[in-house]
């Protein structure tokens, strides 16, 4: 009779046993997480250094994450005097600022068309709506060159 | 695909759309049929142009693409009134649905671009939805 019943030193040892072994499980556990943790902190970092060294100023991906004007007024910027509207598309295109598939020149021109618009001209489109107008930030010269509107006056007198 | 008649948003307007194809030499009853799909592809966008309209309170490309875009599709329905509801060839009708067609076209670039201001993934579907 008393074989058959398991001591209660015995039940204490199993309990102890069967505890340690599910600490052990929990700590590996937890070691695996840590592991991964790290392996993707190290997966951030690598990617956070590869887009950075990717972009720059050439290269098909140096306007990737910037608006379309942004892109624009960066290479007029490199640039350094008015462009005609060809070069600013091929350049925009090349540099991957629009990601459109189908006629990706016409988001630029679109784009162009509206930051070259006068505070007026928006105001006619607009008609009655009270809002604040953003003034324009390119200007279109004589010979249909594009400067950024922020440029000093003698830049935009050698195009004109 | 559940057609929206007051699209609350891209994904609605998108479903709203019926597509158009212009085919040549289309008899009259088909020209009207066809004027009757950009009327309705222009009746969805106005509507919902007005309603977003609305809501955008900041100057920018999109308010302006908004505005542009509702007008370009009031002109479009105006366009398509003298082909709706005529099964009998009017004088000029092959040469109204070749004007229909190229503004249909800017239309649909404009479209595009609405799309693409707010939604790149969904702009690369409108050829196949409108």
């Amino acid at each position: 009779m008393s074989k058959d019943v398991p001591s209660i030193d015995s039940a204490i040892r199993d309990l102890e046993e069967l505890l340690r072994r599910e600490q052990d499980n929990v700590k590996q556990v937890g070691q695996s997480m840590e592991k991964i943790l790290e392996a993707l902190e190290r997966i951030k970092l690598s990617v956070g250094l590869a887009s950075k060294a990717k972009r720059g100023n050439a290269g098909p991906l140096r306007y990737v994450g910037m608006t379309v004007i942004e892109a624009i007024e960066t290479f007029l910027d490199t640039m350094g005097e008015p462009q005609s509207r060809e070069a600013i598309v091929e350049d925009m295109i090349d540099g991957g600022a629009v990601l459109a598939r189908m006629r990706p020149e016409l988001e630029v021109h679109k784009s162009i068309d509206y930051w070259l618009l006068s505070e007026d001209e928006k105001r006619k489109k607009y008609r009655k709506r009270k809002i604040k107008i953003l003034p324009p930030r390119l200007r279109e010269h004589q010979d249909l060159t594009i400067g950024r509107a922020s440029w000093p006056r003698q830049k935009h007198a050698a195009a004109s | 695909m559940k057609m929206h008649q007051n699209p609350g948003n891209l994904i609605q307007l998108l479903a709203s759309y019926r597509r158009v194809e212009f085919p040549q030499g289309a008899p009259a009853a088909r020209r009207a049929r066809i004027a009757e799909t950009v009327d309705n592809n222009c009746a969805v966008t106005i509507r919902f142009a007005e309603n977003m309209l609305r809501k955008v309170q900041i100057d920018g490309e999109l308010l302006f693409s908004l505005c542009s875009l509702r007008s370009e599709a009031i002109a479009l329905r105006r366009a398509c009134r003298s082909l709706i509801g005529s099964s009998r060839p009017l004088p000029g009708a092959k040469y109204r649905l070749v004007t229909l067609r190229s503004q249909y076209d800017i239309f649909m670039s404009s479209v595009r671009h609405f799309f693409f201001l707010l939604d790149h993934d969904l702009a690369g579907r409108i050829d196949g939805a409108l």
